[in-house]
């Protein structure tokens, strides 16, 4: 019943819009030497180390590392934790349901907890639900400027961590969207996007080019009239007397 | 972009003014006379008149005991000044303006250029002054100058500035 719901939120997760596609982490694309072995064991036992010293960014990179060249599932389950500890809960519900999906072999108690930790990093991940976003022709939509996929949904659901974000929506023809604001754990959030007609540009307005005109030749005659006094001889003695 | 551009030629250009640069060769002062009051006129100008009016310089004093020099930069800026004579008065006064009683028959100088002007030009002409009672007061030594012995446009020293058809380097 635990999988079928962690198979089922999988499922849901998997079906929002996200800046990048759901994360896969890559293992070893073919069975692993024993030196490839010997090394991501050294790697996982270094990023242990660093979990132990709180170092969890230098814990992540091992991690990686580790599985990249063994493909280990305790490799993937603590680079999936890791990330939990970072506050990079989509990353880490997705490292997760890798794990659950590709490691059919997991101890039970493993696969367990990694289906309690995914559900509770996924409740953890805030959605913007983007109202009134054109259809024809698509918008572009950038979160904290990155380029999001627009499966076509309306409204658009946007997942994101838990933070400060940023949301810009362009359509050709179109006034620019944006919005800030700050996303508490679990957070959904329904943003009306309002879309106005552009205005037409000020260059091709006549007035702005009238304008213009008078501006550049007071401009002109302004220097000129300096270099006209410029150009004038100037008396190089201190008497001096003008006709 | 065309309306710029006749503004900018409009008010642009070479100069058109002139400056003739007269440099006074000072007689040393003598007695109560220690002041040289310069007046200037364009064109031909009534000596015996009395000049008034602006266009004069003042604040030239005579040095003690020894000849000294000034020069006066005179400025032209209309069309017709700078074809014109021009005319100096030179007054030997015992004040900068000539305010005094004493003042009033001063010993003058009277100085005639026959053409002192080129527009965008700077000329130069010596004028050596007499001495401080060269002449009983009231008395004026008249000096006049050709175009010709006014310098310039043309480098180093030279007696005349004109060439063989009587222009002046300057009208080249």
């Amino acid at each position: 019943m635990v999988r079928l719901a962690a198979a089922a939120a999988l499922l849901a997760c998997l079906s929002l819009a996200s800046p990048a596609a759901a994360q896969r982490w890559r293992g070893p694309g073919a069975e692993p030497t024993e030196a490839e072995l010997r090394e991501a064991r050294a790697l996982y036992q270094s990023g242990t180390e660093a979990v132990e010293a709180h170092r969890w960014s230098a814990a992540l990179t091992s991690f990686e590392r580790s599985y990249a060249l063994s493909g280990a599932s305790v490799a993937l389950y603590s680079l999936a934790y890791t990330l939990r500890v970072l506050g990079r809960y989509r990353d880490s519900r997705d490292a997760f349901a890798q794990l659950l999906d590709e490691h059919t072999d997991l101890e039970p108690e493993i696969r367990e907890e990694a289906e309690r930790l995914m559900n509770e990093v996924a409740a953890q991940i805030a959605v913007l639900r983007l109202a009134g976003l054109p259809e024809d022709p698509p918008p572009t939509i950038l979160l904290d400027g990155a380029e999001v996929e627009d499966t076509g949904e309306r409204p658009l659901p946007l997942e994101s961590d838990p933070g400060e974000r940023a949301l810009r929506v362009e359509a050709s023809g179109l006034e620019p969207f944006t919005w800030q604001g700050t996303l508490a754990p679990g957070d959904r959030v329904t943003v009306p996007v309002t879309l106005e007609e552009a205005g037409e540009p000020v260059t091709a307005s006549p007035v702005f080019w009238i304008a213009v005109g008078i501006s550049v030749i007071a401009a002109g005659v302004v220097v000129g009239a300096i270099a006209h006094q410029n150009a004038q001889l100037e008396p190089r003695t201190p008497f001096h007397v003008t006709l | 972009m065309r309306a710029l551009a006749l503004a900018i030629v409009l008010v642009t250009g070479c100069a058109e003014n002139a400056i003739l640069e007269v440099e006074l060769m000072l007689p040393p002062a003598s007695g109560a006379v220690r002041h040289v009051f310069v007046q200037t006129r364009s064109g031909e100008a009534e000596f015996e008149a009395t000049w008034s009016g602006s266009g004069s310089v003042d604040g030239i004093v005579l040095a003690d005991g020894a000849p000294s020099r000034s020069v006066v930069s005179v400025e032209a800026d209309d069309g017709a000044e700078l074809d014109a004579p021009l005319s100096l008065k030179i007054r030997y006064c015992t004040t900068e303006r000539c305010t005094e009683v004493a003042d009033s028959d001063a010993q003058e100088v009277w100085v005639s250029v026959e053409r002192a002007f080129y527009e965008g030009r700077y000329t130069q002409l010596e004028v050596e002054l007499p001495a401080v009672g060269a002449c009983s007061p009231p008395c004026a030594t008249e000096l006049s100058f050709t175009k010709c012995q006014v310098r310039g446009c043309r480098a180093g020293d030279t007696v005349m500035y004109c060439d063989r058809d009587g222009r002046h380097f300057c009208e080249e």
